[in-house]
């Protein structure tokens, strides 16, 4: 339809599109940015009524990455998102949080970026100082009011109560030393998957994250396996998977979730290495024990999953983690009522004074924007 | 619990100082005489985490305790480095006198130690003599964050316990009054 001319009697893009309610039009169009039609849209909906651009420009932001207060992108979207109803602003922010799984009531963001400009900034001097803790992204951590905290019903909490939930998972203190910090959110994420795994496998023999392929032959051999560990270079037989179970013979590689593909070739080259050296070893079962869960890190949360054979991927966040009710209507759609009474859901942190600053400072918009943005976005980017 | 000062430090530094222990216990030296040369440091008075398998990102001064014997294991594995398999042996008996020897075999990787499988008992054995000094030491032990009691990392201990015919649920309980002896009236009858 995007091939077709706008007619003198309407453009049908622009008919088809204001018929859809509002959650509909926001599906549409995010496919339609995915297949590279964003700026066909853009000229499209320009004259049409204000709706299409602020759906349009949040379903553009959405996918814009990296993200500062200052990104172009975010700005338009603001602009744009200022010139709908406030019903509307809250069904395309709900749309772009609930899409993401942050369990926040978009009302209640809403009345809070209010409540904050009303309020103002934070100034330099009300903010904290503390040398021990910080962020992930290197500001430092304040005791000041928070938009969680301090803002009445900026963010609404959904912790639930139900008997058989987990308790919330809250990120721990964040502590890098002199390592980088996506380094050290690595390595701590890598040493919980392996030891939740280990709790899962007690009585397996395992390699976990620092065993070098040379020991890992090495017990083969012990057992009596006809094994051939001169077959590899001293630079492979130095590697180290991180997941290995010698007695059921499963290999698993963990990774982000966008690394995923890497992770399946590095999985794979170790299944090879191994075969090389005369032992057979599987890809791990998705599924299997300790290959699926969430839990705490520094300064955000984790959730992991075995995504594919052999491979564990997690997403870090931050914000803290809540045991949420499924509907009863999603729970009977399952085989399995244990797994599916609850599920997790991603709740902010606070925001940085900085984050503050510019929630007041920019337009109505552009602030809610801002924060959504905060929320979705995974440390680092 | 008195522990050598070699294994305390930040990460890197104590890292640092192994290569060329790691490479004395290779060619045959004692266990004992090559850890404690440098002294011991009381865990009562020093702060920091005791950090089971020894390698780690955890930031600060601290205890680790899978050091030596964890890059040990790996060097007297080694294809092209093997030495004698009476040097793996004797660090072995060595390690089981002291309850530094024991915790640093008793991290999530520190069952590569108990090969063949007829070093489970003497392990446990040991283990359990020194039970009661190594759980004094209280909620400071990890190998990921945050630390807890020896008891709740699962390690080695878990798995001989296992391997014996222990109940994995028992494994994971909290563990019962009389300590992880308690817990052998549920092993295979034959251990």
């Amino acid at each position: 339809m995007l091939a077709t001319p706008a007619s003198g009697l309407g453009d049908p893009v622009v008919i088809f599109l204001l018929s859809l309610q509002l959650p509909e039009l926001l599906e549409e169009l995010a496919e339609a940015v995915v297949c590279g039609y964003a700026l066909q849209l853009e000229a499209r909906v320009a004259a049409a009524p204000p709706i299409l651009s602020a759906a349009l420009q949040a379903v553009v932001l959405a996918r814009t990455t990296p993200m500062t207060r200052n990104h172009p992108a975010l700005q338009r979207a603001g602009a744009a998102l200022d010139r709908v109803s406030r019903d509307q602003q809250i069904q395309i922010l709900s749309w772009m949080l609930h899409r993401h799984g942050v369990s926040i009531e978009a009302t209640r963001l809403v009345e809070g970026v209010i409540a904050m400009r009303e309020d103002g900034a934070p100034s330099e001097g009300e903010r904290g100082d503390s040398a021990e803790t910080g962020t992930p992204d290197g500001e430092q951590e304040s005791d000041e009011h928070t938009l969680g905290e301090s803002i009445d019903g900026a963010i609404a909490s959904v912790q639930s109560t139900g008997s058989c939930m987990p308790t919330p998972i809250h990120p721990e203190k964040w502590a890098p030393g002199d390592q980088p910090g996506g380094m050290y959110v690595g390595n701590d994420v890598h040493d919980k998957i392996a030891e939740h795994y280990a709790a899962s496998h007690i009585g397996d023999r395992l390699a976990l994250n620092t065993r070098p392929l040379s020991t890992i032959i090495r017990w083969f051999e012990e057992m009596s396996h006809d094994v051939h560990a001169e077959a590899l270079s001293d630079d492979e037989l130095a590697r180290k998977p991180d997941i290995l179970n010698l007695r059921r013979r499963h290999i698993y590689e963990i990774k982000p979730a966008k690394a995923q593909g890497e992770g399946a070739t590095q999985v794979r080259m170790y299944v090879r290495l191994l075969e090389r050296a005369g032992i057979n070893v599987d890809l791990g079962p998705m599924g299997e024990p300790g290959t699926i869960g969430a839990m705490a890190a520094p300064g955000g949360v984790f959730r992991f999953t075995s995504s594919e054979p052999g491979l564990i991927t997690y997403e870090y966040n931050r914000g803290k983690l809540v045991p949420v009710p499924v509907p009863f209507a999603q729970q009977s759609r399952s085989n399995s009522k244990e797994k599916e009474r609850w599920r997790w859901e991603l709740q902010p942190l606070k925001l940085t004074p900085a984050q503050q600053q510019a929630v007041v400072t920019t337009t109505v918009g552009a602030a809610m924007l801002l924060i959504v943005m905060i929320l979705l976005a995974p440390v680092g980017a | 619990m008195l522990l050598p000062s070699v294994l305390y430090g930040p990460t890197p530094e104590v890292k640092q100082r192994m290569r060329p222990l790691v490479k004395k216990l290779v060619a045959g030296a004692n266990l004992i005489d090559v850890v404690t040369a440098g002294g011991m440091l009381d865990t009562s008075t020093i702060p920091g985490l005791l950090l089971l398998d020894g390698v780690t990102k955890i930031s600060g001064e601290n205890f680790h305790t899978g050091l030596p014997l964890m890059p040990l294991i790996d060097a007297l594995s080694h294809p092209r480095t093997r030495p004698a398999r009476s040097i793996g042996d004797a660090v072995f008996e060595q390690a089981l006198g002291v309850p530094w020897g024991i915790l640093g075999m008793l991290g999530p990787n520190g069952h590569f130690w108990l090969m063949p499988e007829t070093r489970f008992r003497p392990f446990l054995d040991a283990t359990l003599r020194f039970w009661g000094e190594l759980d004094a030491v209280g909620e400071r032990y990890c190998y990921s964050a945050p630390p807890r009691r020896l008891w709740d990392v699962i390690g080695t201990l878990h798995f001989v316990l296992a391997n014996l015919g222990v109940p994995q649920d028992r494994l994971r309980a909290p563990l019962p009054p009389g300590g992880p002896g308690a817990l052998l009236k549920y092993a295979h009858a034959a251990n």
